[in-house]
């Protein structure tokens, strides 16, 4: 079998004169007294910085996925849809009344709206919402984000690394 | 997909944020894990000293079927003879490690080395830095007005040789500016913190050069012990006596 690591990094060294030098400068000191935890608190179910960032996922990724199915439309309310839940039944008659109040406010602005215009606003949001399926494809890709790692760090144990 | 990180890398982290952010908590908690990570025993007060190592997974996974958390600064397996077996670190004992770390500020209950920008330059010579630590608060060692000034100057001669000396370079600011511009350039990674108070989390999003962002929470008073947060650091006389003579 190849050995992978042909060549190994050398380290800078400490001269022991070096190492004297911070043995006489160093200082160790008791922990603090921090009045707002409580005594004998062990923080449990509290991880170290080091331990959460092995557990986290490649959230630029997950944030790169959630930009293309969520897209921003400009209007922050018509975003918010996206993660709510529209019951089928109330789909038509709420497209209807969105698309009034996008062509109302248009009225107002240099751009007006055009009919296709405000329909094609508010079907991209009200279709990833419909039935709730925006917030359940949101969690389903966080998990599988979540699993991945999970993964890598298994394979990484096996392989002694 | 990023490119993968280079080889080697100079380890040098800017961490910024707004004032009471989580920044030096932060400096602390990297180097605090650090520190514990790579325990080699544990002292009593009268000198005693045990070897000891941090618990790895297993061990974790073997206190949590107890119904331990596996505090990783609290438990550790200790060696004594041929026996091993996972204790709480006795209070009063240290934690020794050979992680080196050298502040501007106090750190408590982890071996550290006090220093100033007159420490730097005294010791940039010499080796004492490799593999070490060195954490800057407040951006007095690296501020970007002093980039013209001899200080300034040999700061720029430490952070450009990082790499060569395996130094952990933490260097916290409010803004980015606020950093001289060749350790804005020098930095590798970059590290933007902010505060929840309500339930303690210091939410981190790190990007480093290379790789992908990683957004990471993390408890604040697992650290609140071991630095004060409301530590000034000093100003050198010389500039104070320097900016009276400039006002009277």
């Amino acid at each position: 079998m190849v050995e992978e690591k042909i060549f190994e990094e050398e380290q800078p060294v400490n001269s022991p004169a070096a190492i004297s030098a911070y043995d006489q400068m160093s200082t160790i000191m008791d922990e603090r007294d921090v009045e707002l935890l409580e005594e004998d608190d062990d923080l449990s179910g509290h991880k170290s910085l080091s331990e959460r960032m092995d557990e986290s996922p490649n959230l630029s990724d997950v944030q790169t996925g959630f930009k293309e199915l969520y897209p921003k439309s400009g209007t922050s309310w018509l975003d918010d849809i996206q993660v709510s839940r529209i019951f089928p039944d109330v789909y038509n008659p709420l497209s209807r009344i969105l698309v009034k109040q996008l062509m109302r406010a248009s009225l107002m602005t240099k751009n007006r709206l055009s009919l296709a215009e405000a329909i094609a606003k508010v079907n991209t949001p009200m279709s990833i919402g419909i039935d709730g399926e925006g917030r359940i494809d949101a969690i389903a890709i966080l998990g599988k984000a979540a699993e991945e790692e999970k993964e890598k760090k298994a394979i990484k144990s096996l392989l002694g690394e | 997909m990023a490119s993968p990180t280079p080889a080697t890398y100079a380890d040098i982290r800017l961490i910024l944020g707004d004032q009471r952010s989580g920044k030096t908590n932060s400096m602390v908690a990297f180097s605090k894990d650090d520190y514990y990570d790579q325990l080699t025993g544990i002292q009593s007060p009268t000198g005693e000293l045990i070897k000891a190592k941090s618990l790895n997974d297993e061990d974790k996974r073997l206190l949590e079927r107890q119904g331990i958390h596996p505090n990783v600064f609290k438990y550790v397996r200790i060696f004594k003879d041929k026996d091993s077996k996972i204790v709480k670190i006795p209070q009063g004992w240290q934690s020794i490690s050979p992680v080196r770390i050298f502040a501007n500020f106090h750190l408590y209950g982890i071996r550290y080395a006090y220093i100033t920008l007159a420490d730097i330059i005294q010791y940039l010579n010499s080796d004492i830095f490799n593999n070490a630590w060195i954490l800057s608060d407040e951006s007095v060692m690296t501020d970007a007005r002093n980039s013209m000034t001899n200080a300034g100057i040999i700061i720029a001669t430490l952070g450009a040789t990082v790499g060569k000396r395996n130094i952990h370079f933490c260097q916290s600011s409010q803004y980015n500016e606020m950093i001289e511009r060749r350790f804005r350039l020098f930095a590798t990674t970059r590290v933007l913190c902010s505060y929840e108070p309500k339930s303690k989390i210091i939410t981190l999003d790190i990007k480093r050069r290379g790789e992908n962002n990683k957004s990471v929470s993390y408890y604040a008073p697992l650290y609140w012990k071991n630095f004060d947060t409301n530590e000034l650091i000093k100003v050198p006389e010389k500039k104070l006596a320097k900016a009276l003579e400039s006002v009277n």
